[in-house]
């Protein structure tokens, strides 16, 4: 689907966060998940902020609306990975990981489409935060 | 399935009206029915009025910065609820979902403003006005207002006034648009759940017998308005006639004119926004493409471009740029002046007549529709047509453009696109409209700026927002001291 539009583009991005928050908190909730669960509550702190600031985002910023279409983001390039099925936890993690990749990708394409330099900074500070939380190689990725 | 019925909101308490008239509420993108909304009798107007005289007495006491603290509450439950009334919005009155929630942070934005009572509601003084005699102006709150809305805005116009009203101590009757009950009865849903004090604000719904009986309400102490410019006409003169306060917004003709040496590239958004955004159902959309000299052709092979790549559709659908007119009345009433245009002698360059969205095959759709070949005495360069209709003509220099302007009944918003400050200037200064943009193309003031027409666009003088709403709801009492 072509993200034409400002609301278009962080309902994207608010539902990878929601999606991904929802198997963080499940797995959180498994006692098999010990050995990652640091790393969880890392990720879920980070993520319900991510959360929230995306939120405020869409809530605040949306008068600078303008109904030109936004070209060249397709969500269609940013494939949401498979859920593994009964995965360990070492799996489990890799899966967030990739999706946290994927949403770093996301917001820093966006970044330069979007054309409102608010959504822009957040975008870019957003990414950068996933690209800082330090376990892409935890996840082989 | 039976369908949500609106109640009142008199005194704290939701009713069920007790009359026997009744309407329904269409969903525009689909056309189905989707609630059904009771036209109030008089007896349950006066039963509001009543519960909000009752309520002043003890509210214009209560001091103005514990007033403003009902409104940090509700601000932060409308921030909490934001997505949910952006959806009911979208559902009633048909724009996009982005356009939905630019409104509603525009209605949260007055009632942040509306804050600032502490600051803003403060008169002045000037010691020995004569010797031994000090003298100070003060503004007090004068009773029960109202708000008669427009469906074009549910949620933020009630809020152009409500806010202001209410933290400068008076109380409050709103009575929504017939067509558009659902928003306004889930905000006042959160009211009721921030507990402001009992009728201090009071929601009815109702059509004319409703209307009239607040404008002939002896306790009724002003109204605002927003409509159309005949209604707004008819509620000026009931105003005069009862001694109440009015401020009574109208209707707009508006004008977007392009200069030979305007970026094009850089403005076109904000043109096509003015145009079609909300279908063109803002008093402040434009309607006229007005270029100057030789940027015509331009400005027409990429304005219509620009509107013919426009995503129609059920404004709930996320990228969905324009959405329904709000209703098959008015798609009509739309489709007849676009019969018009080309009666008279018009040439469409992109006609939006027969359009149909798969899935809303009943919506009340109009495509994006450009018009050529448009001269100032037709029709639809005259009319308010309120719908994603426009005229493209073209002048020869900005004298022409600003006396075309200016020969307008309605004088609203006027834009200009332009490279020049002199240019910018001048038509700043000559138009009529008294909201002015400057490659801008929705001159929408701020909550803390005045938002209001002049000629047949406002009838009335003291403007909605800003800092003119606190002058309409308050009178300036003035006292001369002098001790012995």
């Amino acid at each position: 689907m072509e993200l034409r539009t400002f609301g278009a583009v962080l309902s994207f991005a608010l539902a990878g966060e929601e999606a991904s928050l929802v198997r963080v908190n499940e797995l959180l909730a498994d006692g098999g998940c010990d050995p990652i669960r640091a790393d969880l509550e890392r990720l879920l702190q980070m993520k319900t902020r991510h959360l929230k600031n995306l939120e405020r985002l869409r809530r605040e910023q949306v008068v600078e609306m303008i109904l030109e279409a936004i070209v060249g983001l397709e969500s269609t390039d940013f494939p949401d990975p498979p859920y593994p099925n009964d995965p360990g936890p070492g799996e489990a993690l890799r899966w967030l990981l990739s999706r946290e990749k994927r949403a770093a990708s996301f917001l820093a394409l966006a970044a330069e489409k979007i054309r409102q330099k608010e959504a822009s900074r957040i975008f870019v500070r957003i990414g950068r935060e996933k690209e800082a939380f330090g376990l892409w190689e935890k996840g082989g990725l | 399935m039976s369908l949500p019925v609106m109640r009142n909101y008199l005194d704290g308490q939701w009713c069920e009206s007790q009359t026997k008239d009744w309407g329904d509420v269409w969903c525009p993108a689909t056309g189905e029915k989707i609630a059904r909304v009771p036209y109030s009798t008089a007896a349950e107007v006066d039963r509001a009025v009543a519960a909000a005289a009752a309520a002043f007495g003890e509210w214009r006491e209560t001091p103005p910065l514990s007033r403003a603290r009902y409104l940090f509450r509700l601000k932060e439950a409308f921030e909490d609820n934001f997505e949910d009334l952006a959806r009911i919005l979208v559902r009633e009155e048909g724009k996009t979902i982005d356009e939905s929630r630019g409104e509603i942070r525009r209605m949260i934005e007055n009632v942040e403003h509306a804050t600032g009572v502490t600051t803003l509601l403060g008169g002045y003084g000037l010691e020995d006005i004569a010797r031994d005699v000090d003298s100070y102006a003060e503004r007090q709150p004068l009773g029960v207002f109202a708000c008669i809305a427009p469906f074009n805005f549910p949620a933020m116009v009630p809020w152009w006034f409500l806010p202001y009203a209410v933290v400068s101590g008076n109380t409050y009757v709103v009575k929504p648009s017939e067509q558009v009950p659902m928003t306004q009865t889930r905000i006042f849903e959160i009211i009721d759940e921030i507990g402001f004090p009992e009728g201090v604000v009071n929601l009815v719904h109702g059509s004319r017998e409703a209307v009239n009986a607040l404008l002939y309400h002896r306790d009724i102490k002003g109204v605002s308005f927003v409509g159309q410019s005949s209604t707004a006409s008819y509620i000026y003169k009931a105003c005069a006639e009862t001694g109440k306060r009015v401020q009574a917004l109208g209707g707009a003709k508006n004008a977007l004119v392009v200069m030979p040496d305007a970026d094009l590239a850089s403005g076109m958004p904000s043109i096509i926004t003015s145009f079609f955004g909300c279908a063109g159902e803002r008093c402040l959309s434009g309607s006229l493409l007005v270029a100057v000299g030789d940027i015509y052709e331009e400005l027409k092979e990429k304005f219509v471009a620009a509107a013919a790549a426009l995503k129609v559709g059920n404004g709930l659908e996320e990228g969905v740029t324009m959405g329904p007119v709000i209703s098959r009345a008015h798609k009509e009433k739309v489709l007849g002046y676009i019969e018009k245009g080309l009666a008279e002698g018009g040439r469409l360059l992109l006609d939006g007549r027969g359009i149909t969205v798969p899935g809303c095959e009943n919506g009340f759709f109009v495509g994006p529709t450009v018009f050529d070949g448009i001269t100032p005495e037709m029709t639809i360069a005259r009319e308010e047509i309120f719908g994603p209709v426009v005229s493209l003509m073209r002048v020869k220099d900005l004298n022409e453009a600003i006396d075309l302007i200016n020969s307008s009944v309605y004088a609203n918003a006027a834009c200009l696109y332009t490279g020049s400050g002199r240019a910018a200037r001048e038509f700043k200064y000559r138009v009529a409209p008294s909201m002015v943009g400057i490659n801008i193309g929705i001159a929408a003031p701020m909550a803390y700026f005045p938002f209001g027409g002049n000629k047949g666009s406002m009838f009335g003088d003291l403007k909605g927002q800003g800092r003119e709403a606190f002058q309409f709801f308050t009178d300036t009492k003035v006292v001369i001291v002098r001790w012995f």
